[in-house]
């Protein structure tokens, strides 16, 4: 354990007091042996304060280290390490609320991956796991900074992007559709093409948006997307 | 002498004292809101025993997990108390025991056997089945 330093006063003044206690104190007075044993009482009372300030220290640090990492596994898709369902649902419910506040456009876009049964299916969960893994990698790497994304479920991502007019939102879309589909991804079963539909809605300023209405728009129009042929993305 | 035995509860360790086998143990977690108040049977228990015992070697095993600030200061008093009583001519060995992965649990048991002088302290490093 690090060394504490915050008792330099208490160090200073015992210091003294046994600078004191060495030079010659009056052995016959009352004062001086009840001056002594104050001394002593004063050491061990700082050297057991600084050993239990050490202790509470590193427990502190522990039980914050345990909190995060239990706030993480809450929040986390354990898969992909996105946001899961629930973590990325309070995003956006936050997200609704900063815009209406704000009076700023927002946009949902929830992607689906196309035929995903089919990976599945022919190359077994593992691979699928690893293109789900991939995937999420891609998503991460071409949202901007201020976009969250989150895995919804199964082979569902929703991305939440604030600020984000309807046409700056197809745009996105069509950014992170491309990133997906330019590349194969390699697997253990050799490079597989994948592609994935999206569906995007944005709140205007209407009163009247929740996250219930924006996400049955976005889900509308990502089954617009997929009726029209899959990879792309529908407004 | 009767053994003391406490049931651990979510907040407070168990806690089981055999004076026939000179076997002290306390197990758990330890943040009682009243540290003091949870602790003094134990430490009445200690008295009254490190009185009668005589040529008995004492086995005291400490396996916490987590405690609080006045724990640690309860923990302080009872190695102290401890320590005294070897001064005195008891045998007596305390086995600090904390899991492989608690770092804080081995180096709160360094900090504690810095505090004695007389009394055999071990570490005693518990690895995971």
């Amino acid at each position: 354990m690090s060394e504490i330093t915050i008792f330099e006063d208490e160090e200073k003044a015992l210091r003294e007091a046994e600078t004191i206690l060495a030079s010659s104190l009056p052995e016959d007075e009352p004062w001086a042996s009840y001056y002594k044993d104050l001394v002593i009482r004063y050491r061990k009372l700082l050297r057991h304060t600084k050993q239990l300030v050490k202790m509470g220290d590193a427990m502190q640090s522990e039980l914050a280290r345990a909190r995060d990492a239990a706030e993480f596994q809450a929040t986390r898709d354990f898969l992909t390490l996105l946001w899961n369902r629930s973590a990325i649902l309070g995003i956006l419910k936050a997200e609704i609320a900063r815009s209406q506040r704000e009076n700023r456009p927002l946009s949902l876009i929830i992607g689906d991956v196309d035929y995903f049964k089919k990976v599945n299916d022919e190359y077994g969960h593992l691979v699928g796991d690893a293109v789900l893994r991939e995937i999420s990698e891609r998503l991460k790497s071409s949202i901007r900074t201020y976009d969250q994304v989150g895995r919804f479920g199964g082979e569902e991502f929703i991305i939440v992007a604030p600020g984000c007019a309807s046409d700056d939102a197809v745009e996105l879309g069509e950014r992170v559709r491309a990133v997906i589909a330019e590349n194969p991804v390699y697997t253990s079963e050799g490079p597989l093409s994948v592609t994935m539909s999206f569906g995007v809605a944005t709140y205007g300023c209407a009163a009247t948006a929740d996250v219930d209405s924006l996400i049955r728009a976005a889900d509308e129009a990502l089954y617009r997307a997929k009726r029209e042929g899959r990879n792309r993305v529908a407004g | 002498m009767d053994n003391l035995v406490v049931e651990a509860t979510k907040s407070s360790p168990y806690i089981s004292f055999d004076a026939g086998k000179g076997l002290l143990e306390i197990k758990g977690k330890s943040y009682p809101e009243n540290a003091a108040k949870f602790y003094s049977p134990v430490f009445d228990w200690l008295n009254e025993y490190l009185d009668t015992v005589t040529d008995q070697a004492i086995q005291v095993n400490l396996e916490i997990i987590y405690f609080n600030s006045s724990s640690s200061k309860v923990f302080l008093n009872l190695f102290d108390m401890l320590d005294r009583a070897v001064k005195n001519g008891k045998k007596i060995t305390i086995d600090w025991r904390y899991h492989t992965e608690n770092d804080t649990a081995r180096e709160c048991g360094e900090e504690f056997m810095e505090e004695l002088e007389a009394v055999k302290f071990n570490l005693v490093e518990i690895h995971e089945e």
